[in-house]
This record gives structure tokens, C-alpha cells and sequence, in this order.
């Protein structure tokens, strides 16, 4: 039987019967045979048998962070929703969280360095929001 | 790439701890792009450098996806329909596929494969040189009879491992109608990484988070409708209108969004429909179905497929006959969605009730 690196440590509790006694003095016991006879070592050539739990663990938070996320209620300042998707009605300007104020800091690019260059940026002045329909919209939506 | 503070003369400072709201825009996909992104100042280089790529990753995409550009990946396909497999870009392949997987999700009423009826209806060429001709641009031809694509999509072969897209003849791509979603929520997501940010592409939105100085909610006015506010975070909004892209042909005015069971421009009853989806691409989707379909149908179409809103504006109707569609109750909706509507009458629902509510 090929002794690699794993298999002189003891095994977590989560190994069986024979776990919690591991260790150097529980060597060649049944039980610690039994659990090498079924290691991956054996048939991937020494690579030690990993959990599938850190894996499935990091699956399952990757899921959280990339879908759950869309689960998120965030609460809305002037309570005006009863719910997800609920509606309400008040102030276009103010309603959406305008206590705070916003300011944009325009971003100029130097031109020249893309492909197909066909226009330019078109900086706008901060107080164009307030000429947006709804008031200080931070953008629209159109048809495209 | 340099950021130039042009603040307002009202503006005050940043207080401690609210980032600044970064904003640039540009010409892409025939459209406008928009980015806005709040971020630290202390991290406005990072920021600026992250807008800068989403001006490149656009220009790539359109390089890739336009079916106006001979050297595209989807013009190459569309030349090559019926002579067999043709090998893509692994983005291209990104695309497609997720453009065939809304086609299924939408029930067929959104297809990638319909350019031949598009071009059949007129539509062959960019829009702007479309314009250009005039409005008596095949005005008096006969043209060519509409064409019914339902279903075309299920004949598009795409090989994902092998990247390879082989279209039946007589048939084409035309990806125009996800590619900007699609490009904004990648967009969108990758921005999120450095701070709250907004991808609009042409009217097409992929939220992040909402900025902190905005209470969490990205505040979105809808075109056409004075008055009339959103506040979105970590969803996609889109807009689609009869309204916008048309020509003359035979006489009469056409538009672009075409009903695949008919070949011929969709006259379900709406003029304009805003959808907000879980993201960009899939609210692009939703709103064209939902413009397709009309009020009497759209609603059983929506209840079938939650975490969809649709806002829709009547045909003849005016701001005030905005009609709410959801989809269920509360299941699978959009992060924070507030609907601030400021009319005098709010929202109905459609068919003066009879449609689902929230």
C-alpha cells in the first residue's frame, strides 16, 4: 500500500466510525484500513481524497452573491412601497432618495486611442439632470 | 484617459464617506452609452480606468455582433447560411446563446433568426442611412411579402465547445436586439466591482447597486412620460416603442419591432412598454414580448414568467394611461424596485383591473 502525505494524518470526525480516534497511535486499526481502502488516493495516484464540502460550500455562496443578491429587498427612503413591486405615489424629485445630494464629476477621455473613432464625448453640465423628465433622474430609458 | 472635475456651482463637496458620482458617455452600437458609477475619490483612477474599458468592450462587441459590418462574426454567419458550420468568436457564442435561451423563455415572440423578415420589411440596412433616402424611400415599391419567422430560432445550430454557427438557408441573424442588454449587464457587473454603477445603452439598463448619496436607488425617468421617476437597483429596464426606428415602405410607415407570427410590425395596443427584469437583456426581451402582445395578452404571458414588470403606454394613450403589468406576486422581483408615479390617477392595471397586481 503506497503511504503518501495523507495518509500518516488523522481524520476529522466527519470520517466514519473510526474517526475521533484517529491518529498516530490508531494506525493499522480496522478502521483506519477501512477508510484507506476507500481513498481516492489509491486510484488517482496518492492525490488525497478533498471533501466536497469546501466545494459545494463555495458553490453555494457563488450562488448567493450572483442570483440571491436579486432577492434583496433594499428599502426604499420614503416607505412609499408596501412591498416588492409595490407602488406608490409621491414627488418624482425627492421620492427616489434625493435628501442626499448628487453631484456628477464628468469623466474626458483622451480621443484618438479607439478603433473606428466616430464621436466624442459629450460632456454635460451638472445641472442638465434637472431639465430630465421626472426631475433629477440620475438617466432615462427609451425605446433603443 | 483623464477625469476633470466639472462640478456645479451649487454643488457642495463630498461629505465623508459618499463617493462621487462618475459619469461618461459615448457612441457605441449605433447608440448612446451611458456609464454612471459612484466611487470612492480616493479610488477615481481605478474608476476612470474602468470606464474607459467599457467604452473598448463596447466598440468590441459591435465589431463582433453588427450585421452591418462585413468583418463581424454575424455577418460572416449570415453570409455563410446554409453552407455549413462557420467559426465564431467565443463571445459571439456567449451572445447567441443566450440569445437562443430568451428566445424559448419569451415563447418564441423574441427570435435572433428573423433577419430575413426584417430585411423583407425593409429594414437592410443602418438605420441613420435608412433616414438618409427620405421618407419616400420605397414608398411606391411593392416590396416584399412579410415573412413569418416563429420558431426560426430552434434551426440555429450552435456548437458552444466547438464555437461554430451553422443557420439553415434563408435564414439570418440579427442580434441587435439583446447585444446591447447584453453588453450592459456584463458591463454593469464588472464596474460593480470597484462601486455602485449604471450601464445605459441606448435606453437598455443594467443596475448595480444604487448609489449611497441616492438613498440606494438609481433614479430613471421614462422617456416620453414628464413626471414619472424609477428607482432601480440591481435589475435591468428597458424600453421598447413603435414609436422609434421607421421607415416608409409601400406607402406605409414601418417600424422595426416585428411580430414573428405575422412577419409584419407588432399593433398589439401598445405604444411604448417599459420592462424591468433581473437584468438588461432579459427586461429587452420582455419588453418587446410584452409590446407584441398587447394588454390582452400580455398579462397570462407575464403571470407565467415572475421577477418581470411592465410598464405600457396604450397606443393613442397619453402619460396618464400607463398601465402596470406584473408578472406574479412577489416572487423572483428585481432587488429594490420603487415606483414613484407622481400622476394624478397612478398606475392600473390592465384591463381596468383585471390584470394581476402586485
Amino acid at each position: 500500500m503506497p503511504s503518501g502525505s495523507g495518509d500518516e494524518r488523522p481524520r476529522g470526525a466527519a470520517h466514519g466510525s473510526g474517526a475521533g480516534q484517529g491518529g498516530p497511535a490508531s494506525r493499522g486499526t480496522a478502521g483506519a484500513r477501512s477508510r484507506a481502502t476507500g481513498r481516492a488516493g489509491d486510484r488517482t495516484g496518492g492525490r488525497e481524497n478533498r471533501s466536497p464540502w469546501p466545494w459545494r460550500l463555495a458553490a453555494a455562496a457563488a450562488g448567493v452573491a450572483l442570483c440571491g443578491g436579486l432577492m434583496l429587498v433594499l428599502p426604499v427612503p420614503d416607505g412609499v412601497r408596501s412591498g416588492p413591486g409595490g407602488t406608490g405615489a409621491g414627488p418624482a424629485a425627492g421620492a427616489a432618495g434625493l435628501r442626499e445630494p448628487v453631484y456628477f464629476i464628468v469623466i474626458e477621455e483622451e480621443p484618438g486611442e479607439w478603433p473606428d473613432e466616430r464621436t466624442g464625448l459629450v460632456p454635460r453640465a451638472p445641472g442638465d439632470w434637472t431639465t430630465l423628465p421626472g426631475g433629477q433622474a440620475h438617466t432615462r430609458t427609451r425605446p433603443s | 484617459m483623464t477625469a476633470r472635475g466639472r462640478r456645479g456651482p451649487a454643488a457642495p463637496a463630498p461629505r465623508a464617506g459618499v463617493g462621487e458620482l462618475l459619469w461618461v458617455n459615448f457612441r457605441a452600437m449605433d447608440t448612446d452609452i451611458e456609464v454612471l458609477m459612484e466611487a470612492p475619490p480616493a479610488r477615481r483612477q481605478e474608476a476612470a480606468r474602468l470606464l474607459a474599458w467599457t467604452r473598448r468592450w463596447f466598440a468590441l462587441l459591435e465589431r463582433r455582433l453588427s450585421r452591418f459590418r462585413p468583418d463581424s462574426d454575424v455577418a460572416r454567419v449570415n453570409r455563410q447560411a446554409g453552407g455549413g458550420p462557420v467559426r465564431v468568436t467565443g463571445l459571439t457564442a456567449a451572445v447567441l446563446a443566450r440569445a437562443l435561451a430568451l428566445a424559448e423563455w419569451s415563447g418564441g415572440l423574441f427570435d435572433p433568426a428573423g433577419l430575413a423578415a426584417l430585411e423583407a420589411a425593409g429594414y437592410d440596412r443602418p438605420l441613420a442611412e435608412l433616414r438618409r433616402r427620405g421618407a419616400g424611400f420605397q414608398g411606391d415599391e411593392p416590396g416584399a411579402a412579410p415573412r413569418p419567422f416563429f420558431g426560426n430560432y430552434r434551426a440555429v445550430a450552435l456548437d458552444r465547445r466547438a464555437r461554430t454557427v451553422a443557420l439553415p438557408p434563408g435564414t439570418g441573424l440579427d442580434l441587435g436586439g439583446i447585444a446591447k442588454g447584453w453588453a450592459a449587464d456584463v458591463a454593469a457587473r464588472v464596474l460593480g466591482t470597484l462601486g455602485p454603477a449604471l450601464v445605459n445603452a441606448g435606453g437598455d439598463l443594467a443596475a448595480g447597486p444604487g448609489p449611497r448619496a441616492a438613498g440606494g436607488l438609481w433614479r430613471v425617468a421614462l422617456d416620453g412620460l414628464p413626471g414619472r421617476v424609477l428607482g432601480v437597483a440591481r435589475c435591468g429596464v428597458a424600453t421598447s416603442g413603435v414609436d422609434r426606428r421607421r421607415w416608409f415602405r409601400d406607402g406605409k410607415e414601418w417600424h422595426h419591432l416585428l411580430d414573428p407570427r405575422t412577419g409584419r410590425p407588432a399593433a398589439g395596443g401598445f405604444r411604448r412598454v417599459t420592462a424591468i427584469a433581473p437584468d438588461a437583456v432579459q427586461a429587452e426581451v420582455a419588453a418587446k414580448a410584452v409590446l407584441i402582445l398587447g394588454p390582452r395578452e400580455a398579462p397570462a404571458w407575464l403571470r407565467q414568467r415572475p421577477g418581470v414588470v411592465a410598464l405600457a403606454v396604450p397606443e393613442g394613450g397619453d402619460a396618464d394611461d400607463l398601465v402596470l403589468l406584473t408578472g406574479g406576486r412577489d416572487h423572483g422581483l428585481p432587488a429594490a424596485l420603487g415606483l414613484h408615479l407622481p400622476g394624478a390617477h397612478g398606475p392600473r392595471a390592465a384591463g381596468g383591473g383585471a390584470g394581476p397586481r402586485p
